[in-house]
């Protein structure tokens, strides 16, 4: 349970959270294309394996296929075939490789789960790809095609009994990148208020992701590199503790000692800045948080530039209890 | 750096074969006295030749030692001189009148101006430089040669086409500039993995073939696009290099059969009946 805080306009300061300085400053993020799939399972054990390992080793599209995670766990009552289930996301830079990138998760981590079953979780968007209908093709023939409550599915017939997947899963133009920076007096507290933030976006936002393990990221990177040409991504050595004292242009103040990012990729911009809005409340509650930041390339990079005082502008009335 | 100095290659008589005059480049003439230059060998079709008996030599009696001060000036029409301006690094080249294959073959640096028509692989695998042709080339500008790798083709620099281009513009190509100010043939940027080309007006059939990377921009009417494209957004104002197009695009992405991420942006209204299902697709973020 967190104290009331209260939004304050520090002369010369910019604005105040409690305590925390909420820089003026804002995220910088990009178009992704995204898909939302919906698994359901016997119990929310086997739903819940499946949804983590088919967004396993998806934290950043540098270097990984595609950025995944976990975005909710659904009850019986939300799901298209009245069973336990968890919906995730799947992002990519364009819509081939997102249909490759689903493709091999769903064939993959998905079919191979115990009483699993996948549902398209955008049943609005108007752009499709035919995930189910090319993995039922592991049917070797003996693959049938119905309808589920509405819905296209493939009955694929596998050892354990019957794989269910939805025909098609939808494809909408995201929101990726959105972030915020949390800079401690010491790691205890960046930690604490980072995973605060994380849980406080699982449970007041929806339709986002927090594609990093735990959410969290402790080394977050900037673009290109200083000494090594040929690298897409370095150390943000801006906003490392250890290089404050040598880096001349150092962003961190001298009391910070470890910083945390937050990387949130949403469906919508405002699903993002929701989630940035309340990831900066719960982290202010901590003791020991200094100041919320947010990581940008000066706005020449990304369309969307989320401020993060539109982003608290966003969730005044809401009482943010982690 | 000093005055430029010019030498005019007159042309004696037209050649009825193709004429490999790869010593015609600032940087043979660079520290040659003019009777050196004469010397120069050419092929013209099997037969070895020198510039002194296809040309009428015009020029000071030594040229300079660097290249960026030699101009050359070929004057007589022909469409069957090739490799002028071979491996060139500085200087310039003014051709008044068509000229043949291989313009500016390889070249590094410095500018040819075609005030005639050129034929196949006009600045092909060129690395730096410019080249403006004031009437129309013919396929592969800036492209690879045959069989070789996607990004084998031109490197950097910039080609001008005032007319129009044949088939298979930027074949290859990894980086630089191609504009061609009327339209183009079949394939335009096919297997490109960087770099621009802008069509102005009309292309042929299936733009972007295979490509990986860069970005083609067509401001007319296209024949037919490839299905391995996806479409990716609505673009009510282009700019592109410095030019801008005042009407709405449509942005893919493709190719994807080869897993490209190349930018292949095609004018809206005058493919009106084309891409007006792409355009349904698009949705606001």
């Amino acid at each position: 349970m967190c104290k009331a805080i209260h939004l304050t306009w520090a002369f010369g300061l910019g604005l105040k959270l409690g305590e925390v300085v909420i820089e003026d400053t804002f995220a910088e993020a990009f178009p992704m294309y995204a898909t939302r799939i919906i698994i359901t399972a016997v119990d929310r054990k086997w739903a819940l394996t499946a949804a983590r390992v088919a967004t396993g080793f998806g934290t950043s599209v540098i270097a990984s296929p595609g950025e995944c995670g976990i975005e909710a766990l659904l009850s019986p009552n939300a799901t298209p075939d009245g069973r336990y289930g968890a919906s995730i996301q799947f992002y990519h830079q364009d819509p081939a490789n997102l249909k490759i990138v689903t493709m091999t998760r769903v064939g993959q981590c998905i079919l191979t789960a115990p009483t699993t079953a996948a549902f398209n979780g955008l049943p609005k968007a108007r752009r499709k790809m035919a995930v189910g209908r090319a993995l039922a093709k592991f049917g070797d023939g003996f693959e049938k095609e119905d309808v589920l409550n509405g819905r296209r599915v493939w009955r694929i017939p596998v050892m354990e009994g019957e794989f269910i997947i939805e025909d098609t899963f939808g494809v909408v133009k995201a929101v990726a990148g959105g972030n915020m920076l949390i800079l401690a007096r010491s790691r205890e507290a960046g930690l604490e208020a980072a995973e605060r933030a994380v849980k406080a976006i699982r449970r007041y936002a929806r339709g986002v992701i927090t594609p990093f393990p735990g959410g969290i990221v402790r080394s977050g990177s900037k673009v290109g590199s200083l000494k090594y040409p040929k690298l897409r991504a370095t150390t943000n050595h801006l906003y490392c503790p250890t290089l404050k004292n040598i880096v001349k242009e150092t962003r961190i103040p001298p009391e910070v000692n470890s910083v945390f990012e937050i990387v949130i990729n949403g469906l919508k911009k405002e699903h993002v800045l929701k989630a940035m809005g309340v990831a900066i409340k719960a982290a202010a509650t901590v003791p020991g948080v200094v100041k919320i930041d947010a990581g940008n390339y000066g706005g020449k990079l990304g369309p969307y530039l989320l401020y993060l005082k539109d982003a608290l502008e966003m969730v005044k009335d809401l009482e943010v209890k982690v | 750096m000093g005055v430029p100095v010019t030498f005019t290659l007159k042309l004696k008589a037209v050649p009825k074969v193709l004429v490999d005059a790869r010593w015609v480049s600032p940087d043979r003439f660079a520290d040659r006295a003019i009777d050196e230059i004469k010397k120069f060998r050419v092929l013209e079709g099997g037969w070895e030749t020198t510039v002194g008996e296809l040309f009428e030599v015009i020029g000071p009696e030594k040229a300079p030692a660097d290249p960026k001060e030699i101009d050359i000036v070929i004057e007589g029409s022909t469409s069957k001189i090739c490799y002028i301006g071979y491996k060139m690094s500085g200087g310039r080249i003014v051709i008044r009148g068509d000229a043949g294959h291989f313009i500016g073959y390889k070249m590094r640096g410095g500018v040819i101006m075609i005030h005639g028509s050129v034929r196949n692989y006009l600045g092909c695998k060129m690395k730096d430089g410019i080249i403006e042709v004031f009437g129309n080339a013919g396929h592969r500008v800036g492209s690879k040669l045959q069989g070789e790798k996607p990004g084998k083709g031109m490197k950097k620099g910039s080609i001008v086409i005032h007319g129009n281009a044949g088939s298979e513009v930027g074949l290859g190509m990894t980086g630089g500039t191609i504009v061609v100010e009327k339209s183009a043939g079949n394939l335009v940027g096919s297997s490109m993995t960087g770099g621009t080309i802008v069509v102005k007006e009309g292309a042929g059939l299936y733009p972007g073939l295979e490509m990986l990377g860069g970005r083609i921009v067509i401001g007319g009417v296209v024949k037919g696009i490839l299905p391995s494209f996806y479409v990716d957004s609505y673009i009510p104002l282009l700019k592109v290099r410095g030019m801008e197009f005042k009407k709405p695009f449509l942005s893919f992405i493709g190719d994807a059969v080869v897993g490209g991420r190349g930018f292949l942006q095609i004018s809206y209204e005058d493919n009106k009946s084309l891409l007006e299902f792409y355009k349904s697709l698009v949705e606001e973020v």
